[in-house]
């Protein structure tokens, strides 16, 4: 039976993540099953494109400030996105790209919010109003699946009358 | 050399009224016998379609030491329902859906059918899928168990599957504090 807790396993749908904590947490033999990382290709492969988790959105309010908050399209709890003071530029490949004011100026961070990881990235030498920036995974043939942890880039862009550069 | 030749006649004649039959016969590990559709056997099972294949089916009866006589005739049922179905229009759309992962919904009858089974009658329909490599079979079942998981306590987990629990309690509370949303009931 052993053998084919791996094939169970690989069955729980990932729109729902607590289902594989709690079956990370039924046995130590199965926590590693569940971090083999040929069982998450596998995993990845069986269910395809990995599901929608939350939204970041900034309610209107007529007086104030609303923080901008990660709202849970799963059982995940919402929680307030942990950069207050930010502005979410972009969203891709498991990343968000973030514009802050920091005490020496203007500053990018790209976060995960999955593993929590932050990244500061160069600014671009560009008047901020003028121009936006998108992030990316930067490793070289991935399925974009999974890509926690990898390269990334970070590309500014500005609109102009005939073109995208 | 007459004999050999005649021993050879015989086997060749055994061959082709074996391979005119419809049915193959299997025999379980406590020796009961069961009657299974060949052209289903050889399209769900590698294992058999190899058997088939090979000439190694038994007129008597094949062994499969490794299957139980209550799991052969689940497997048995299987096979013989599935030779009947016909594949649903949802089961046909699925596979140009936008949805390109290779798991494929089971049937309404396929529900059914391992829905009627006991735990133990499943884990054992599921090691004999695996042993035959019914791969459709393993599928189904597998997800029905991982069905049997979902909005369970690892503790309901562990019950289910008779597992022992490896964590120590510092360990699991640790594990809880940190991620408490995954554990609200649902």
């Amino acid at each position: 039976m052993e053998e084919l807790v791996g094939e169970i396993l690989l069955r729980l749908p990932p729109e729902e993540p607590k289902h594989l904590f709690r079956a990370a947490l039924v046995c130590k033999p199965w926590l590693r099953i569940l971090c083999d990382p040929a069982f998450l290709r596998r995993y990845r492969a069986f269910h395809g494109a990995p599901p929608l988790l939350g939204l970041l959105h900034k309610r209107q309010v007529p007086i104030g400030v609303s923080p901008i908050r990660f709202a849970s399209t799963t059982s995940l709890p919402d929680f307030p996105h942990p950069f207050p003071d930010g502005c979410p530029l972009d969203c891709r490949h498991g990343r968000v790209l973030i514009r802050m004011l920091g005490n020496t100026g203007l500053e990018y961070l790209v976060w995960d919010p999955i593993t929590g990881d932050k990244h500061g990235v160069h600014v671009p030498d560009v008047k901020w109003m003028a121009y936006s920036s998108a992030v990316l995974c930067a490793v070289d043939g991935c399925g974009h699946l999974d890509c926690h942890g990898g390269p990334f880039a970070s590309c500014p862009w500005a609109p102009s009358r005939t073109r995208i550069t | 050399m007459e004999v050999d030749k005649g021993k050879g006649e015989a086997e060749e004649t055994r061959k082709v009224a074996e391979a005119d039959r419809d049915t193959v016969t299997l025999k379980s590990s406590d020796g009961k016998l069961f009657e299974v559709s060949k052209e289903a056997a050889a399209r769900l099972s590698t294992v058999l379609a190899g058997m088939i294949a090979g000439g190694s089916i038994d007129d008597n009866g094949t062994d499969l030491k490794q299957i139980g006589s209550e799991a052969l005739e689940n497997v048995v049922d299987y096979c013989n329902k599935h030779a009947n179905s016909i594949p649903s229009a949802a089961l046909i759309s699925s596979s140009i859906s936008f949805n390109t992962a290779p798991f494929k919904e089971p049937e309404e009858w396929e529900r059914k059918f391992v829905d009627r089974l006991s735990h133990d009658a499943l884990f054992d329909l599921v090691e004999a899928a695996n042993f035959l490599g019914m791969e459709r079979l393993l599928d189904v079942t597998c997800h029905k168990i991982s069905e049997m998981m979902k909005g369970k306590s690892p503790d309901q987990i562990r019950e289910v599957f008779n597992i022992k629990n490896d964590y120590t309690k510092e360990e699991l509370e640790e594990i809880r504090q940190e991620l408490a949303w995954a554990f609200y009931d649902d």
